[in-house]
């Protein structure tokens, strides 16, 4: 008896020490992040760093919640973010972060990849944060304007990402340790989604434009949203998207393909110092017929857009590596890696000129197209 | 007074928590990248004889401790000597764990606390459990086990969208040797640390096989690891997993099932705070046994707390920083050599000679 009266006591007493309020942060003593945009001053060589926060106490179950804007400028990354605690009364939480906007001028003249390195060992950000670039003149410039329907911009940005792919299919998106990794992996290349600014309802605001392709870790190029798809075919990142081309000879595109489905499969094969890569793309998609034509599709319509969507997908291919080829001079596809992955001896031997064997790298582009069905309309 | 025992299928989930411990977050040797799997086959390949002489000497000598073998086949100094060195063998692997850790604990999700409280909470039930009947710790090996592979199974069903299966190539990049010398890392930590499971050994009963409890953890404690480090590789690609200090729990970061399910990493937590206090009790118990015989004290019970203190203090010194703390893991299998390898072949060939000769009677 005595005994459990002994451990009792000892019980609770320990309850009571060890239990301990130091990683303690009750939700009204901090300040929860959701997005941060990176610049850099060109004169000081400071970080200029813009914070979106949610307002806890604007914020009000009718209208939602808002968000403000906290700026801070330092000498690096720790600092700076320590540097806006200056001007806060509570502690800035990052795990709630979801995009880091990276200034078209960082990316371009220091790389990204100090950045990635700092922001990946913190144990508040989380691994899965989006990294996009601005393409505009600062970063800050993404974040201060508004989203279209998410009050948070930082929370829209990440949104529209993430449902790119199934619906247009114009960009890769890139999570913080995915770009950590692909700086990392031999052969690999580092693209990210590219946002700039519009004008919609005369408010401005983001929109999503294509992508941004790197050499090692610095920007240094832009494909629009239109080429884009075709990138994303020769990475087998097709979910879905619209492929719209003309059967007739107006030259208007009378015809829209939806795409519900993509498969595309690359290979190699090395013979006499070239590397040839073959690509074959086997696609599905809706036929949505856009014409102004008055009689049901039959067979003979369906063959026809089949042949031609065919053609247009490897004459966009075959474009779009030869625009990387003579005006990019980089391998932004990646062949690289797929060459390593396969052959690590072989990419031993051909990655200190891999520059010059990927312009010099032959082509085969096959491309099946079938059209699963046509809307509810025949 | 009844004997203490463990039945064998407690055993078998004691020790499978055992070869958890710490790696179950602090990831194996991962020096062989994308091979690392591969490590692992040959680690589990090459522990196999090495966990065959430890059952062997089990069966040798049914319902004995390893302490009391020692002395008997090696006389009085050369058995002193190896229970001094299995003693210290156990301490010190004990604060080893229990410094992994508080270290994760610090780095992930306690920033602010200091380290000696996580410590403390942990060192207290290993002592409550230590003193309590060994059942105790049987039980509490069959209720935990399978919580945790329940949980290494959710996380892997969670994470499939993640999966990138190019990770897993080339296959076979690294030479023979460096995945071979990965291999026998796997093996020192944390495959062959079960030779603490020795001094154990009056707990088992006499009639079970020791060589079923040995074989059959080693095989679902490699199963599960082999599990998880296609996991942290398929999630996180190579050169995230060779840089994470945690793989597991990066692993874990970055699963998200859209808007709603997020931060499984406090899963993997409990996961090694279940493991963890397992390993770090056996160790206490090994080591307190160890002590009771030297100090010639009847019950190694009364001398649970006193070793658990001074696990702590020896956690809380003998690493002033992280990395100090792994490069000792880095070098681990060469300083756990002799007490892995070396004293167990010892006993192992001095106790095959004695039992032909009959010179020991059992």
């Amino acid at each position: 008896m005595y005994n459990k009266i002994k451990w009792t006591i000892m019980t609770l007493l320990l309850g009571l020490s060890l239990t301990g309020c130091w990683d303690y942060i009750g939700i009204d003593e901090m300040t929860i992040v959701t997005g941060i945009a990176i610049d850099k001053n060109q004169q000081t060589q400071n970080y200029e760093l813009t914070f979106e926060t949610i307002s806890l106490m604007e914020s009000t179950k009718e209208e939602g919640f808002k968000t403000k804007l906290i700026e801070a400028t330092g000498k690096n990354l720790l600092d700076t973010i320590r540097n806006a605690k200056k001007r806060v009364v509570d502690k800035l939480y990052f795990s709630d972060m979801k995009t880091i906007v990276i200034s078209n001028e960082i990316a371009k003249t220091e790389g990204i990849g100090a950045i990635i390195n700092a922001l990946i060992g913190d144990a508040e950000i989380r691994e899965k944060t989006n990294i996009i670039i601005s393409q505009e003149e600062t970063a800050k410039q993404i974040l201060n304007a508004k989203g279209i329907d998410n009050p948070s911009t930082a929370y829209e940005v990440r949104k529209i990402i993430d449902n790119d792919n199934d619906v247009t299919s114009s960009t890769k998106p890139l999570f913080l340790y995915e770009a950590f990794n692909t700086l990392r992996e031999p052969g690999a290349s580092l693209v990210a989604p590219a946002f700039h600014l519009v004008k919609n309802d005369d408010i401005i605001t983001p929109e999503l434009n294509g992508i941004g392709v790197f050499k090692d870790d610095k920007l240094i190029y832009y494909i629009d949203s239109i080429d884009s798809k075709y990138f994303l075919f020769i990475a087998d990142k097709v979910n879905g998207g619209v492929i719209s081309l003309s059967t007739d000879n107006s030259g208007k595109d009378n015809i829209a393909l939806k795409i519900s489905e993509n498969r595309t499969s690359k290979k190699y094969s090395y013979n006499n110092n070239k590397i040839k890569i073959e690509i074959t793309t086997i696609t599905k998609v809706d036929l949505h017929d856009a014409s102004d034509r008055l009689k049901a599709v039959g067979k003979k319509e369906i063959d026809e857009a089949e042949k031609k969507a065919e053609s247009l997908i490897v004459k966009n291919i075959k474009q779009l590596v030869a625009k990387a080829q003579k005006e990019i001079n980089t391998d932004i596809f990646g062949f690289g890696n797929l060459v390593y992955r396969h052959d690590p001896l072989l990419w031993k031997k051909l990655k200190n000129n891999w520059d010059e064997v990927f312009m010099e790298i032959e082509l085969d582009v096959t491309s099946k197209v079938k059209v699963m069905n046509t809307g509810f309309t025949k | 007074m009844r004997k203490e025992s463990m039945t064998s299928r407690q055993a078998i989930s004691v020790i499978v928590l055992f070869i958890f411990g710490s790696t179950i977050i602090l990831g194996l040797n991962t020096e062989p990248k994308q091979d690392s799997w591969i490590s692992l086959i040959i680690g589990i390949i090459l522990s196999l004889p090495l966990v065959l002489m430890y059952a062997r000497i089990i069966k040798l000598f049914p319902g004995e401790s390893l302490y009391n073998i020692t002395e008997r086949l090696l006389g009085k100094v050369g058995g002193t000597i190896i229970n001094i060195m299995i003693t210290w063998y156990a301490i010190h692997l004990g604060s080893l764990v229990l410094r992994n850790f508080s270290e994760y604990a610090e780095i992930s999700i306690l920033l602010h606390t200091p380290q000696i409280i996580v410590m403390i909470s942990i060192i207290f039930i290993a002592v409550y459990t230590a003193k309590m009947n060994i059942e105790i710790l049987g039980k509490w090996g069959i209720f935990v086990l399978p919580i945790i592979l329940i949980m290494v199974i959710i996380t892997l069903i969670l994470s499939i969208g993640d999966y990138n299966i190019n990770n897993l190539f080339p296959i076979m990049e690294h030479s023979f040797k460096k995945v071979f010398d990965g291999g026998f890392k796997i093996l020192a930590f944390p495959l062959a640390e079960t030779v603490l499971i020795l001094p154990l050994a009056d707990f088992f009963k006499k009639t079970d096989s020791s060589y079923k409890i040995y074989i059959s953890s080693l095989i679902i404690a490699g199963f599960t690891l082999l599990i998880i480090i296609f996991r942290n590789l398929l999630i996180l690609g190579t050169p995230l997993m060779t840089l994470s200090y945690f793989p597991t729990f990066t692993a874990a970061r970055i699963i998200e099932l859209g808007e709603f399910l997020s931060r499984i990493e406090g899963v993997i937590t409990i996961n090694f705070v279940l493991a963890e206090i397992t390993k770090v009790t056996i160790c206490l118990i090994v080591g307190a046994k160890g002590m009771a015989k030297l100090f010639n004290i009847k019950n190694y019970k009364n001398l649970a707390l006193p070793v658990g203190l001074l696990i702590i203090t020896l956690s809380l010194t003998q690493f002033s920083n992280v990395f100090q703390m792994f490069d000792f893991i880095k070098i681990y299998h060469i300083y756990a050599f002799p007490f892995q390898i070396i004293i167990p072949m010892i006993i192992w060939v001095v106790g095959e000679i004695k039992t032909k000769n009959n010179k020991v009677v059992t």
